[in-house]
């Protein structure tokens, strides 16, 4: 059965004043997936989920979400959308039970059980205040009630923020047997890339300027390598093209190469731009390391 | 929009309760201020002053109804634009329009409850110690006072919601405009022939929340 999309950006631009974020920027994120979007900070991260979460309007371009428009969403399809804001926004005035009836009268397919599934582990009672929550607490809480809307699209801005090592892996266990489960469309971003490696099935990558890359994340492990040539006393770093995606000089003067290409093609072409490639090693790399090789280090 | 009811009585509750303790107090203090009058003077000369010079015996209430207002507007829409929170509620199954018009109407009725409070009290106030014609008189001459708490209640909800600074500072400077006028006189039933218009300045700045919320949506451009 073929697959419906879920996202689709085509030609986006978007700039802030002067500022440029995106320009021409298209990626889809097909039904079913949990996609996480990776980028370092500056480039325009936190522009795009806003664009996605429909709380800003591209200056051009189109930015859809389950087929609509996504500034300017109609009822049912909100319905049908998931959204956790960074810092797990909630109505901190509300106790437990409270934001429970509030926002299940919203929602025809409201799972109580999915949230009181969550919310009962922390053995809160229902009148507990969710101003008077810790970071952690609050996460849990908020997760509930987006998990319980039983949206076909989740959103989640950056949810590990504020959250310990505990919170994160709860958080995030919870989130990808919902989405496994469900079948469930999931975008995530954060800035805790070594999570992303138990969650995701595809990375978007984000490069200033709006460039993207977009690839399956064992696609993705198993094609980008990193290399590392002990210190050759050799000043220069060789250049980024074809073959070397990016090069990096470590604290203890090591040469770090990063490419989509294998051992001898890397070691021929750092031989063409002069650098002895002697001793070069392929190392194993987790997703941060990976992410950070992609991306660069500054 | 039961809901939206339920949401908004949760998070008023507290202030709006603290507002009416707040507004009853100053209905007591309005009732035992004329009575101490009309126990050191004699009611005659009291009935000649408000009548022949035209002394207002219920001036301190002037600016109750505004910081009511203001103070309601603040209950009401803080929670909801410090971090953003506001965007919760956009997201809510329901067009942005009936969204904003439902918080206004809501947080107005709150605000219509304690300002229908301040006029009862004026009236037994004045209706106690005065022969019955002056009671009429007296809504009449506070009717702009009410009507600049409800001007202070929309006009802070305007200045809260707007993410534009610039907008933000004419929204401001327009409430204040707007508030001053109604204050121009304190001449027994000097607006009324000017409430009408002024009423109709009032429920303008309704469609202009409308727009703040739809800048606030589209990230502030």
């Amino acid at each position: 059965m073929t697959k419906g999309v879920a996202i689709r950006v085509e030609n986006l631009f978007h700039r802030y004043g002067p500022r440029v974020i995106f320009d021409g920027l298209s990626f889809t994120v097909r039904e079913g997936g949990v996609f996480g979007l990776l980028g370092k900070n500056g480039v325009g991260k936190t522009t795009l989920i806003k664009l996605l979460m429909g709380f800003l309007r591209p200056v051009a371009g189109t930015c859809s979400v389950l087929g609509e428009a996504s500034h300017d969403l109609s009822p049912d399809v909100k319905r049908r959308i998931g959204l956790v804001f960074e810092g797990h926004l909630a109505y901190e005035f509300m106790s437990i039970g409270e934001a429970e009836r509030f926002f299940s009268a919203w929602y025809p397919k409201w799972r109580r059980d999915v949230f009181f599934d969550l919310v009962d582990r922390l053995r809160l009672p229902l009148t507990h205040r969710i101003r008077d929550m810790s970071e952690g607490q609050r996460s849990q809480v908020v997760l509930g009630l987006v998990m319980a809307q039983d949206p076909d699209l989740l959103i989640l801005d950056d949810y590990t923020m504020g959250l310990d090592a505990g919170y994160r892996r709860l958080f995030l266990d919870y989130l990808v047997h919902y989405a496994r489960e469900g079948a469930k469309t999931v975008l995530v971003t954060s800035h805790v890339v070594q999570d992303m490696e138990r969650l995701v099935d595809d990375v978007i990558f984000l490069r200033a300027g709006g460039d993207v890359f977009q690839t399956s994340l064992s696609t993705f492990m198993e094609n980008f390598r990193h290399f590392r040539l002990p210190m050759n006393g050799q000043g220069s770093l060789p250049k980024p093209n074809g073959v070397i995606h990016n090069a990096e000089r470590e604290a203890d003067g090591a040469l770090s190469v990063f490419a989509f290409q294998d051992h001898r093609t890397v070691e021929t072409e750092l031989r063409d731009q002069g650098i002895e490639p002697s001793g070069l090693t392929q190392i194993p790399m987790t997703l941060e390391d990976a992410f950070i090789g992609y991306t660069g280090k500054y | 929009m039961q809901a939206l009811l339920y949401k908004e009585w949760l998070k008023l509750k507290p202030y709006w309760l603290l507002i009416l303790l707040g507004n009853l107090a100053f209905c007591g203090y309005l009732f035992l201020d004329m009575r101490h009058q009309f126990r050191i003077e004699h009611a005659e000369m009291l009935y000649y002053q408000a009548s022949q010079i035209g002394r207002l015996f219920y001036a301190d209430l002037r600016y109750v109804p505004l910081i009511t207002g203001i103070a309601l507007a603040i209950a009401q829409f803080a929670p909801e634009v410090i971090k953003g929170r506001l965007r919760l509620s956009m997201h809510l199954p329901v067009p942005l329009a009936p969204l904003v018009i439902a918080h206004v109407a809501i947080g107005l009725a709150a605000l219509g409850v304690v300002l229908a409070l301040d006029m009862a009290a004026l009236a037994i106030t004045v209706g106690v110690f005065f022969p019955g014609a002056f009671v009429g008189s007296a809504l009449e001459t506070a009717l702009p006072w009410m009507l600049a708490g409800i001007a202070g209640y929309l006009g802070g909800s305007l200045v809260m919601l707007e993410p534009i600074r610039r907008h933000q500072v004419s929204y401001l400077a327009l409430t204040v405009g707007i508030v001053w006028l109604f204050h121009l006189s304190t001449r027994y039933e000097a607006y009324d022939r000017a409430l009408p218009g002024l009423i109709l300045l009032v429920v303008l700045t309704v469609p202009a929340i409308l727009l703040s919320a739809i800048r606030f949506r589209d990230g502030g451009r």
